[in-house]
């Protein structure tokens, strides 16, 4: 436990180092954000509603997916590039399991997201937009931040383990980025897809990830019923095909080079 | 030195990998979405060997011999595909987590400290995975201080380090948990002639203090030399020789050479069996001798009877010249 804090200690610390990076990501995301509002800002009536949001709702939305995915998204596949490259041989022989590595990293850059990216962005918004408190902040917000999280995780970590199977696991790397884009409400709620999609898209892990938490917010209310308990049913089954993917990969795994 | 409990063994170790077959041009590349031909390459076929606690073991072969699969099988890291595999009571592609305690691994194209965190903050971590105990870890650090010097650049970032130091701070890393058994892959390379000789005392001194147990691979032939008591040859994934350093070079190191140098030009008169003149430039007469037939005794009585000797010089071929001999058959 106590090595798990260490390392997301470390996570956190490492995540200083990349100045650039922390600047582009700052612009990355206020550039969404303005892009997105003005967006919803043309397309959205002035008065009543469309895809069954107002306008205002919608402006919101798109001001605090962003606010949620600066603090989350870290879509580097740490696997599969180790993997191709030899590293995760250093990894394998540390007296610790993959999956609890991967996740302190995860833990402690989250951490420092929510500290470097989150404050900062929130307080510009707040002077640009005239934002109020999202009505949603409860404790039952804070479980679903935690499931998301978690999914998150177990997809990324599931997409990068599957490069023990396939080296070149781009390809499916990108097809997880595809559906990351589409269907967790990243980018748009998904009211504004079809109905058919949405119904889909409800019963794959994406949706939990950005849209439900983003709308619990906003609405005080979940956009589906038994919310939570549908979030903790992907916790575990993300987690599970992950697990088992990792266990049975490691015998396939072949580490290039000395 | 080595008390003979016996800490790494191996038996029958076979190892395999499928690739895909790359089929030529743009059809095949289209084709091979839906047929996927594998081919099996035998990395390793058939090695066994034991190492006892406290010895220090070269394991070297040409490339592509299969001295990094054994490594990374040793780690864990890799599945055998058959054999047997035990490092200090463990299996280690079983036990990895348990077995990682006891393990320190270096391999010489990489490091396991954080790319991006000073060197003191990467020491920190690997003393919580590895649990080691504040006096411990003192002393360790002050051990590696001592020998190493890693206090020069302890605050600094891992990646503005040299290579000599970097090298250094791995090997320091790789020991800071007390390994019972510590694996080395070309842990030289790229080092310069200084680094490198530093290095091999660094080894020699962690393997007499701490009495470590050390599987060294390297291109370096002055490494092996220098450093190991027993050498293990494979080649094509078996093994070919596997014996102290210095019946190696008895056994293999058939080319012996006298070089005597007369005042005058010497008269030659009967040669013995097992000596041949390979050359006589001026005054120097090169011999070569095939001690099996010959001892360098008995020659060495007749070589006055062709002149007025000022030197007599005494050849063996190098570890190198037989290595490569050996590698070319
Ligand atoms: N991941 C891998 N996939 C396919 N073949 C491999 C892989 N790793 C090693 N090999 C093959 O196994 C053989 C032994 O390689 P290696 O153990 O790296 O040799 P060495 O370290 O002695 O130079 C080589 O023929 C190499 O091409
Ligand atoms: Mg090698």
């Amino acid at each position: 436990m106590f090595v798990f804090y260490k390392w997301a200690v470390k996570s956190f610390q490492r995540n200083l180092a990349y100045r650039l990076e922390y600047f582009v990501s700052l612009f990355n995301a206020l550039l969404y954000i303005f892009i997105f509002t003005s967006i919803w800002q043309a397309l959205m009536p002035e008065n009543g509603a469309r895809f069954g949001m107002t306008r205002q709702l919608m402006i919101n939305y798109a001001v605090f997916v962003t606010l949620i995915k600066t603090t989350l998204v870290k879509s580097r596949d740490m696997i599969g590039t180790r993997v191709r490259t030899g590293e995760i041989s250093l990894d394998l022989i540390k007296p610790i399991s993959l999956p609890v590595m991967t996740l302190a990293d995860a833990v402690g850059t989250v951490i420092f997201q929510i500290f470097s990216r989150f404050l900062p962005l929130i307080i510009i918004c707040s002077l640009m937009f005239d934002l109020t408190i999202p009505p949603g902040i409860d404790i039952y917000f804070f479980i679903s931040y935690l499931f998301s999280f978690l999914i998150f995780h177990a997809i990324l970590f599931t997409f990068g383990v599957a490069s023990f199977y396939i080296v070149e696991n781009f390809p499916l790397w990108l097809l997880n980025t595809s559906c990351v884009s589409l269907l967790s409400g990243s980018i748009i709620p998904l009211e504004v897809l079809p109905d058919i999609v949405k119904k889909i898209a409800l019963w794959t892990p994406y949706p939990y990830i950005f849209y439900l938490p983003t709308m619990k917010l906003l609405k005080n209310e979940y956009p589906v019923d038994h919310a939570i308990l549908r979030q903790l049913f992907f916790v575990i089954i993300s987690y599970a095909i992950g697990l088992t993917l990792f266990h049975f990969g490691k015998r396939k795994l072949q580490v290039q080079g000395g | 030195m080595s008390s003979n409990e016996v800490l790494i063994e191996v038996k029958e170790l076979c190892k395999e990998f499928k690739i895909l077959k790359k089929k030529p041009g743009l059809g095949g590349a289209l084709m091979s979405l839906f047929s996927r031909d594998y081919q099996t390459i035998e990395a390793i076929k058939d090695i066994s060997f034991k190492i006892n606690q406290g010895e220090i073991v070269g394991y070297v072969g040409p490339n592509g011999a299969g001295k990094s699969t054994t490594i990374k099988i040793l780690c864990g890291i890799l599945y055998p595909t058959s054999g047997l595999i035990e490092v200090a009571g463990f299996v280690p592609s079983v036990d990895r987590k348990q077995f990682a305690m006891t393990l320190g691994v270096m391999f010489g194209q990489r490091t396991q400290l954080w790319w991006d965190l000073p060197v003191s903050e990467s020491f920190d971590l690997l003393k919580s995975i590895y649990k080691v105990d504040n006096a411990r870890y003192k002393k360790n650090l002050d051990f590696f201080n001592d020998i190493f010097d890693i206090k020069e650049f302890w605050g600094q970032p891992v990646r503005r380090l040299s290579l000599g130091q970097r090298v250094r701070a791995d090997l320091a890393a790789a020991l800071i948990h007390d390994p019972n058994v510590l694996l080395l892959d070309e842990p030289t390379i790229g080092l310069d002639v200084l680094a490198r000789s530093r290095f091999r005392e660094l080894i020699k001194m962690v393997n007499a203090e701490k009495k470590t147990t050390i599987l060294l691979t390297s291109h370096d032939i002055d490494d092996i030399e220098l450093i190991v008591d027993r050498l293990i040859l494979i080649d094509k994934g078996t093994v070919k020789y596997d014996g102290t350093l210095k019946k190696f070079l008895k056994n293999y190191g058939g080319q012996k050479k006298l070089l005597v140098n007369y005042s005058n030009k010497p008269k030659i008169g009967k040669i013995p069996d097992g000596a041949s003149v390979q050359s006589l430039k001026g005054n120097i007469l090169e011999i070569k001798v095939d001690t099996a037939i010959i001892s360098y005794h008995d020659l060495i009585k007749v070589i006055p009877d062709w002149g007025k000797v000022i030197d007599i010089q005494l050849e063996s071929d190098s570890l190198e010249t037989i290595l490569s001999e050996l590698y070319k058959k």
